[in-house]
Order: C-alpha cells, then sequence, then structure tokens
C-alpha cells in the first residue's frame, strides 16, 4: 500500500453492537491520542490496517542481515536506489541477488536502440549472425517489462533496421509494445521502403519523429498520437495545401530559405492548436 | 500522458508574444507570499527525537520535507504554529533513525530547506534525475562507516524525505557503476542466493554488455 508511514500497534479487535473493530495504539505517544482508540473494522480499509499489517516473525536462523549489508532494505527502497542506474550496468548486476533480478529492470521505462546497441550484440555472437542479433535484442528487451519509451537513432546499416522492427516484433508478441516511440532519421538512414512495415506496426503509438522526414509523409497523418515533429521544412507536412499532421505541441523547422507562406501556415496553425513551442 | 514533453505555459506565451494575463501575475503574487511563509516558518524550531532518544532541533519548513513529519504535525491541527515548537519532541520510531543518522538528516533538510518540490509529473523529473549530485551533496553523502549511510538511506526512506533518498540512491549508483557483479556484491555485502550454474546463465544472457565498444 502506497503513501503509508503511520505505524500503530494492534492490540487487539472487538465487536460491538454486531459492528466489528480493531483496537489499535498509537505509538507516537501521549499527544497523539492514546489510551487505545477503536476503530471500525469493515468500513473499508481504514489506514490500510487490513492490507498492510507487518508483524514480528521469530527466526530460528541467526540474522544474516547485518548493518552495512545492502540485504537490509526492503523492495521498495532497493527498487528506487536501483532505478538511478544505466541501462548497461542493470544488465551487468541482474544476478547480484535475486531481490536484484526481481526489482532491476522494473523502473526501466525508455531505451535507446541504435546502431551501436546492434553491434554489440553482433559482436557477441557466434552462431548464425542473422538470427542471433535480432534474437538477442528481443531477450534484452524482454526483461523490461515496464518499458514504455524507445527512442531509436537513424541506422546506417539497413540491415539494422530489420533487426530492431524484429525485436519490437518480439515485444508486440509479448504484449509489451511501449507506449511512446521517437524515431530519428539520419542523412544516411535507410530508405523509407524498410521502415514501411515498422510504421505499420508502430503507428498508434508513434508520439515524435524528426530529420528527414519527406519520405514517411504520407504516413504522417495515420499517426494519431504523433506530438513531437522536426522537419527540414514547412512543406515537408503539407500535401497540396493540406496539412498531413494535426495537435502537435512541439515542432521544429529550418527557417534557413523559409519563404512565408501566410496560407500555408495559416491552415498549419489551425489544425495544430495544442501547438506550445515552434522553433 | 502528454506530461513529459509538454512545456511550461508562461514560456508558450513568451513566445507567441502575447501579453501576461491578470492570471499569470496572481499566480507570481500567490508564489512569492508562499515563498515569504515558508521561510517565516523556518524560524520556528521544533525537535525531532531519534529511535535512540536524542532530540535535535531543526527549522519547522525544513522538518516538513519529510512527508511523515508534516502528516504527523498536521495530525496536531494546530493553528497557532509557534506552539508547535513547545511540544514534545516528535518520536522517529525506526531503528534506522539513529542519533547519527538523525544530525546528519537535520543538516540535510536545514541545507535545503528552500529547494523546489519534487513533482513526479513535472516535466524536468527526468532531467532532475539524470543530474549530478551538487558538490555540497556529494561532500554530504561521501561516508566512509557504509552503516552509517545506509542508516541515513533507510532513515530517509522511513521519514518520507524524497530528495534525501536521492541523493543516496545517486551516490551508491556511482559506486556500482562499472563495477562486475562480484564487486558489487563485495563492496554492498549482498548474500548471493544464486547457483553458480544460475549465475552463469544469467551472464550468458546478458554477455553483450561484455564485448568492446
Amino acid at each position: 500500500m502506497e503513501g503509508l508511514n503511520y505505524a500503530v500497534t494492534d492490540v487487539g479487535y472487538g465487536s460491538d453492537g454486531g459492528e466489528d473493530y480493531w483496537i489499535i495504539k498509537n505509538s507516537w505517544g501521549a499527544q497523539w491520542g492514546d489510551p487505545p482508540i477503536k476503530i471500525a473494522r469493515n468500513v473499508g480499509n481504514v489506514c490500510g490496517i487490513a492490507t498492510t499489517p507487518s508483524y514480528p516473525i521469530a527466526e530460528s536462523v541467526p540474522q544474516m542481515k547485518t548493518k552495512d549489508s545492502l540485504d537490509r532494505f526492503g523492495d521498495d527502497l532497493l527498487e528506487v536506489l536501483l532505478s538511478y542506474l544505466p541501462l548497461e550496468d542493470r544488465y551487468r548486476c541482474e544476478y547480484v541477488s535475486k531481490q536484484w533480478q526481481r526489482l532491476i529492470y522494473e523502473t526501466l521505462y525508455s531505451i535507446t536502440i541504435d546502431d551501436k546497441l546492434i553491434e554489440k550484440m553482433m559482436e557477441t555472437n557466434i552462431f548464425g549472425r542473422e538470427y542471433c542479433e535480432s534474437y538477442k535484442l528481443i531477450q534484452i528487451m524482454r526483461k523490461c517489462v515496464n518499458i514504455e519509451t524507445i527512442h531509436c537513432r537513424g541506422f546506417a546499416d539497413n540491415k539494422n533496421v530489420i533487426h530492431m522492427f524484429e525485436a519490437i516484433q518480439g515485444l508486440a508478441d509479448n504484449c509489451l509494445l511501449p507506449k511512446r516511440f521517437h524515431y530519428k532519421f539520419t542523412q544516411t538512414d535507410a530508405s523509407y521502403d524498410h521502415m514501411r512495415p515498422l510504421f505499420e506496426m508502430l503507428r498508434t503509438v508513434i508520439t515524435g519523429i524528426s530529420g528527414n522526414i519527406s519520405q514517411c509523409k504520407p504516413y504522417l497523418k495515420y499517426c494519431p498520437k504523433l506530438s513531437q515533429l522536426k522537419a527540414g521544412k514547412l512543406s515537408d507536412v503539407f500535401s497540396g495545401n493540406e496539412s498531413v499532421v494535426k495537435n502537435l505541441n512541439k515542432f521544429e523547422f529550418n527557417f534557413r530559405g523559409f519563404v512565408y507562406n501566410h496560407e500555408l501556415f495559416a491552415a498549419f496553425v489551425a489544425k495544430n492548436q495544442s501547438l506550445k513551442s515552434l522553433v | 500522458m502528454n506530461g513529459e514533453y509538454s512545456l511550461d505555459t508562461t514560456e508558450g506565451m513568451a513566445a507567441s508574444g502575447d501579453p501576461p494575463t491578470n492570471n499569470a501575475v496572481d499566480d507570481y503574487d500567490a508564489e512569492e507570499a508562499l515563498e515569504r511563509q515558508r521561510e517565516e516558518e523556518n524560524k520556528i524550531k521544533i525537535k525531532l527525537k531519534s529511535f535512540e532518544g536524542g532530540v535535535y532541533e531543526c527549522g519547522l519548513t525544513a522538518a516538513k520535507m519529510s512527508v511523515m513529519v508534516a502528516n504527523m504535525l498536521d495530525a496536531l491541527q494546530e493553528t497557532d504554529l509557534t506552539k508547535i515548537a513547545t511540544r514534545e519532541p516528535i518520536p522517529l520510531q525506526n531503528d534506522a533513525v539513529t542519533n547519527k543518522a538523525l544530525e546528519k538528516i537535520v543538516e540535510w533538510v536545514d541545507h535545503h530547506w528552500d529547494d523546489p518540490p519534487i513533482d513526479p509529473d513535472f516535466d524536468d523529473e527526468k532531467e532532475r534525475r539524470n543530474e549530478e549530485l551538487s558538490h555540497w551533496d556529494k561532500q554530504f553523502i561521501d561516508i566512509a562507516d557504509q552503516g552509517e549511510l545506509f542508516d541515513i538511506i533507510a532513515a530517509a526512506n522511513f521519514m518520507d524525505i524524497k530528495g534525501l533518498v536521492e541523493v543516496g540512491a545517486k551516490h551508491i549508483c556511482n559506486k556500482i557503476k562499472g563495477k562486475s557483479c562480484t564487486e558489487v556484491r563485495e563492496m554492498l555485502k549482498i548474500h548471493n542466493d544464486f547457483t553458480p550454474e544460475e549465475e552463469a546463465a544469467i551472464h550468458k544472457e546478458n554477455e553483450w554488455i561484455y564485448a568492446k565498444d
């Protein structure tokens, strides 16, 4: 139960005219209500009394948990501590202990997939490359059960796009499709044809696109959650006189060589009234 | 959730060149007033009692950085805040709140009492998480005795002081970074409950980590 930090000692329970109650003793001292007070028992879960009890356990084995051992921390606190670890250290420390293994990926909410990451995996495999890379990537990503955002930086190698696609497909097969997906195209990027299946699968979660977007223009209007866009020129988001994007809240484009076209601009603003930032 | 990337409305207004509305001015005044009130309240000193019985004095606003203490003070329903100072010390009933730990915690909240509150929904949350510790915090948390360090973190967690838990977490993570599993276990005195076979299996799964950059 979250937000509980008030401890009382439950000294008993009783019944009074059909009403059940807990008898609790407050541990804060006289000014916070001693003698023991009664709390109605059947009125929901007052103060988490029924769901979050703690009780001492008499252990026959000698206590292993010394003061200077991190084992003294419970799951809640350890999870907070581990949430500050970078991605690679989480994978490296997975087998420190079972408690770590259970908690270390819980707070991993975003991951960046780029050439570097995929190449790293390539080096380690000794068997058939094609198969192994995607398999490894899927295995790595499957551990991050709470993944929310995937960032992708442009891939120099078309094959890497396919590997990434397969990895995300693997996630989707495990019902772990992220909520947000940001894709950054680069100059050397794979052609849009390679990206097509990815866009088709992820269109409902794509929230940000940047780089040379002209090649994916026809698809932009099928991305209902797209809220951040970085384009080369304003005309990149226009098909004829119609803006293909709407409800953006951040839009960046290159002002260099920008010819102000009132009609285009007005049409763009009209469709993107939620815009909060224009650069 | 659109909170993550949305921008501060005041910034949006500045960008579009609109004059600030009266609402914005009111908000600003209210903020100013709140700051002054916090400053005044911090002049009131309250007493906190450790698990070992030691009593430490602390500014009221600073003490309220502990959500737990703030809740206890609320429970008193005392409208005259100056009376809180004369009350018996607030007992902190957790064995991690030793004298040494409470002394350090009071030092920390007294230094940080005017920090902006941590709002997990705010856009800057992610940035703040990735920020390095300040020089002051680094010196503060660099404690040789690991038992004492863990006491402070556990006590801060018990007292629900998010900022201080974060300082402790970042400090420990800095120490973990780049170390092997065995080194981490040794350093933090963690009991290994895996069999060598299980360990080897996980190591193999995560082999990619050890590839050269």
